[in-house]
């Protein structure tokens, strides 16, 4: 890859690695950290990395850059809790829903959350969401299941809390 | 298929976005049943996300720049190339130049400061030589006043610890101890007492006089590691390289003998 081929890269890809690394982590300065981290690698990786394999290089450097910044956060990050206790103390019934799929996504382990948003967000097939994360095909297919198990559940448990006048 | 517990989510998945054949779906649906799931309640209401529309604001300071190369300038490399080439392959042997020994060398001089201003403005007197793999980056670190996160506030991006005992490195005769923080391919670094965070928040006397070779380090901008880090993280995390974390570490060093005049000053001021 030369210099004209990264610029081209940050172009098409640095707004879907944000978004890849916000929606993940929930905070702009770790996602912008993510973004700047993944771009560097590959800057330092230019000669290496082939341009048409570049977007799977940035999402995997960012895949792993996430799980660290999330071990290394863990106790500013109160996953578990936070979106569920904020949804039930203010309910809303014209939060959207996707709004809401995104809080709750936030609070499922980070593997499916990575798993599930490479999923929906690009279009990864299985087998691509397995490189980039280093899981088996079969094992991104579970996390995947699971994390929209889980947030099915905790839709249907949020529609229970909030009393939606028709 | 051999539908298992431990594989029948990856399968469920396979029916859900229609890969199953019909036979597969009839026996992860007996599977299901048999594992007393229900089939309906697992099937309904399958959520998918909506990719969001954001955009990443800091684009351009992620680009490069394309180093060109003019053509005349290609052209005479070339010329000078195939000039060198004929010269030597032409040149009888024993006319050949000796090739010097390292030691026969003349070391050149090599500015490890950067070129640019907005970093650790250092004095030229106080360049020091022994750390020449010290490169100036092509951005500097800007470091500003106004996101100052505290000392403690950093404690969560620490992987590795590093203790540099540093005798006279402070005036109090006491060692001085660096703890390193790593973030991604950055180092942060901070000088503590004791090994304990707090115990350099609340040890004032100690901050007191490094602020005061900071301050003078960094031409007033910053009066503690807190700030000098804080704004490193927040405004150039990923500029803040090892190698200028060295330099930073160096100029602190170089800056001891600043730290007597300052430990007077600040003695005076705490003595009246």
């Amino acid at each position: 890859m030369n210099t004209e081929q990264y610029n081209r890269c940050v172009e098409q890809y640095a707004d879907r690695l944000f978004r890849f690394a916000f929606s993940s982590l929930r905070n702009r300065e770790q996602a912008e950290d993510v973004v700047q981290e993944s771009f560097a690698r590959v800057w330092e990786k230019l000669k290496t990395v082939d341009y048409a394999k570049a977007k799977s290089y940035l999402f995997t450097t960012a895949h792993h850059a996430m799980i660290d910044e999330v071990r290394l956060h863990q106790h500013l990050t109160s996953l578990e809790s936070y979106p569920i206790d904020e949804l039930k103390s203010t309910p809303n019934p014209y939060l959207d829903v996707n709004d809401i799929l995104h809080k709750v996504l936030a609070t499922l382990p980070e593997m499916q959350r990575n798993a599930l948003l490479l999923r929906d967000y690009e279009g990864y097939s299985y087998h691509e969401i397995g490189d980039i994360t280093g899981m088996s095909e079969a094992q991104v297919k579970i996390n995947i299941f699971r994390a929209r198990t889980a947030l099915k559940n905790k839709l249907k448990s949020i529609d229970n809390l909030i009393d939606i006048e028709p | 298929m051999n539908i298992t517990s431990d594989n029948y989510e990856a399968y469920f998945l396979d029916y859900m976005e229609g890969k199953l054949s019909p036979e597969g779906a009839a026996e992860l649906k007996a599977f299901i049943t048999a594992q007393s799931l229900d089939w309906d309640e697992l099937t309904e209401d399958w959520p998918y996300l909506e990719a969001p529309q954001i955009v990443y604001e800091n684009k351009e300071s992620l680009k490069k720049k394309s180093v060109v190369v003019p053509l005349y300038v290609k052209i005479a490399s070339a010329a000078a190339a195939a000039g060198l080439l004929l010269t030597i392959g032409l040149w009888p042997e024993k006319q050949l130049p000796k090739v010097k020994l390292m030691t026969e060398l003349k070391p050149i001089e090599t500015p490890i400061v950067p070129t640019e201003p907005n970093f650790l403005k250092l004095p030229q007197k106080s360049i020091p030589i022994v750390c020449p793999q010290i490169i100036a980056k092509e951005q500097p670190v800007v470091f500003e006043k106004t996101e100052m996160p505290l000392l403690a506030e950093l404690e969560p991006i620490r992987t590795n610890v590093t203790q540099v005992t540093r005798p006279n490195a402070v005036a109090d005769e006491s060692d001085f101890e660096w703890l390193t923080y790593r973030m991604n391919n950055s180092l942060f670094f901070a000088p503590v007492a004791n090994n304990d965070l707090e115990t350099l928040e609340e040890n004032e006397e100690h901050l007191s006089l490094i602020g005061k070779g900071l301050l003078w380090l960094t031409n007033g901008r910053h009066d503690n590691f807190a700030s000098l880090i804080g704004s490193g993280m927040h405004k150039a995390k990923h500029e803040l390289t090892e190698a200028a974390t060295d330099m930073a570490l160096m100029a602190y060093y170089r800056a001891d003998e600043r730290f007597e005049e300052a430990k007077e000053r600040w003695q005076e001021k705490h003595e009246e």
